[in-house]
């Protein structure tokens, strides 16, 4: 008898752990949205202006690498809207009730930032293949690190960093703190932190997606919203997701 | 042999609820561990690169750890200081600043633009981040409390009798501390060893912001599974796989050689 009791007590934690976890609800109404990294450059904007319109409350905001952003929506988060950098993650996730928004068009351009005052004296590009300087990029698995690479190949350059940064804001703030000489990081990024950049006219191409140094963003928004007589996906992230905010913080619009 | 009460409820329900919190999530990885492609993830090269980096990074901290823990040990247990409750604070600090503020904070104190590293750059053209170097020190910064701690613990409660008495019969403090303290306490000096080591091992924030991530200088295992997340899931749970039986071998050993007494 005493042995059985004894078993019983080794499972019931486990019992009161499960239920805990399975109770526990953070829905409260407020929209959720899960963006890439680099959207950080317009997220408070883009709360100023909503607070400022008064129409709808600033939404929820989680920004982190796209690809995992995909797989916590794969592992059961469910955000209203999703932004990723990279369109085609998104087919990872139309069978769990997303549908892909094609407005607005959002894209980026990666840009040659260098530390303040250009020690090193970076000229172009080119000078990404230096040995002396120190160089960061983002790391080819997440999108501004593949952008660098598409860049690296499509202008021959053998990029030699010393650094992979898991995100474009870390990268972005190591230069910002001058403990990088020059990076590849987004307009969006540079503008946001006060970078110095160097113009570069391979980079700077108004050719649109055919530029290796722009990548455009991917909207999903849940498509059947819980509520009675609730907005449609396209309504919803035409209510967060505000060009003018985004243009001003150095995205590009419906030019990619 | 010694028999054991049987544990009252009180105690035995908490404690499982302990262990379970301990174990569900080391089950919820390894059943999502990619078990028949386990070998072929973890022989990829840039696994074994991480693995190298990860080897001489946990390594070098545990190393530094004795070679500066073992005297600020023996200070904090030995000496009278001045406010020694708030060194003892400091020398905690470590554990509960968050990694990656503390990454930030070596690098404002050793980056090229920091408060030493300027000098260092300037002087000597030495410049930290980026480097193993910088790796090896992010990693002692966080590692070395567990060593100082566990350490200086058993040298209170050794007390300071055995080594006056080896003081008076044989040479001076420092032959009496080499001769007499460091051998009495090398179970508690093995188990500092071995959870600065772990401390090391798993140490991800304060590398990542202070020593930035390339492959075979600065990227370890866990900087190689952050990575991995973003692009390979798989690849990720297969390195925490062998970072958890790693840790847990060399843990268990330690413990068998030298904490059982």
């Amino acid at each position: 008898m005493a042995l059985t009791m004894h078993k019983a007590y080794r499972i019931m934690p486990l019992i009161a752990l499960v239920w805990a976890l399975g109770s526990c609800s953070s829905d409260d109404g407020e929209t959720l949205i899960f963006a890439a990294s680099s959207l950080a450059a317009a997220t408070d904007d883009i709360d100023a202006e909503l607070r400022a319109e008064g129409s709808v409350s600033p939404p929820e905001w989680v920004l982190a690498g796209s690809s995992r952003l995909i797989a916590q929506v794969r592992d059961g988060a469910r955000p209203d809207i999703i932004v990723a950098a990279d369109v085609s993650r998104l087919d990872e996730i139309l069978d769990l009730g997303y549908v892909v928004v094609d407005e607005p068009r959002i894209a980026n351009r990666l840009v040659l930032a260098v530390a303040d005052g250009n020690p090193a004296r970076i000229n172009s590009i080119d000078d990404l293949s230096l040995g002396a300087p120190l160089i960061g990029l983002c790391a080819p698995e997440v999108p501004c690190g593949a952008t660098a690479l598409r860049v690296a190949e499509e202008f021959g350059l053998t990029l030699r960093p010393d650094t992979a940064e898991p995100n474009v804001r870390a990268l972005a703030h190591k230069l910002a703190g001058g403990e990088l000489d020059a990076g590849l990081v987004y307009a969006t990024d540079a503008a946001s932190l006060g970078l110095q950049t160097i113009n570069d006219a391979r980079l700077e191409g108004a050719d649109g997606c055919k530029n290796p140094a722009v990548t455009r963003y991917g909207i999903a928004a849940l498509a059947s919203p819980s509520e009675v007589g609730a907005p449609s996906p396209a309504t919803t992230v035409d209510r967060y997701l505000l060009p003018q905010v985004l243009q001003q913080a150095g995205f590009e619009l419906g030019r990619c | 042999m010694i028999r054991l009460p049987r544990a009252p409820l009180p105690l035995l329900v908490p404690a499982m609820l302990a262990v379970a919190l301990l174990v569900v999530p080391l089950i919820g990885l390894l059943q999502r561990a990619p078990w028949s492609s386990l070998g072929t993830r973890l022989a990829d090269d840039a696994v074994l690169e991480a693995t190298r980096v990860s080897l001489i990074v946990s390594f070098s901290a545990a190393g530094l750890c004795l070679l500066l823990g073992l005297p600020l040990a023996w200070v904090l247990a030995r000496v009278d200081l001045p406010f020694p409750r708030l060194v003892r604070a400091v020398v905690l600090l470590p554990m509960v600043l968050p990694p990656v503020v503390a990454g930030a904070a070596l690098l404002f104190a050793l980056g090229r633009r920091g408060l030493i590293g300027q000098w260092l750059d300037s002087w000597f053209g030495v410049t930290l981040p980026f480097t193993t170097a910088g790796t090896i020190l992010a990693a002692t910064f966080v590692a070395l409390p567990f060593f100082v701690t566990t350490v200086e613990s058993a040298l209170v409660a050794q007390g300071r009798d055995l080594e006056e008495a080896a003081a008076v019969n044989a040479a001076g403090p420092m032959t009496a501390f080499a001769t007499v303290t460091v051998p009495s306490i090398r179970g508690a000096i093995g188990a500092g060893l071995a959870l600065g080591w772990a401390r090391a091992l798993g140490e991800f924030g304060a590398t990542i912001t202070f020593a930035g991530s390339i492959g075979g200088r600065t990227r370890t295992l866990p900087l190689q599974a952050f990575l991995a997340l973003e692009s390979d899931p798989e690849s990720a749970v297969a390195i925490s796989v062998l970072l958890l039986a790693v840790s847990l071998g060399v843990l268990v050993g330690l413990r068998g050689r030298w904490l059982t007494r």
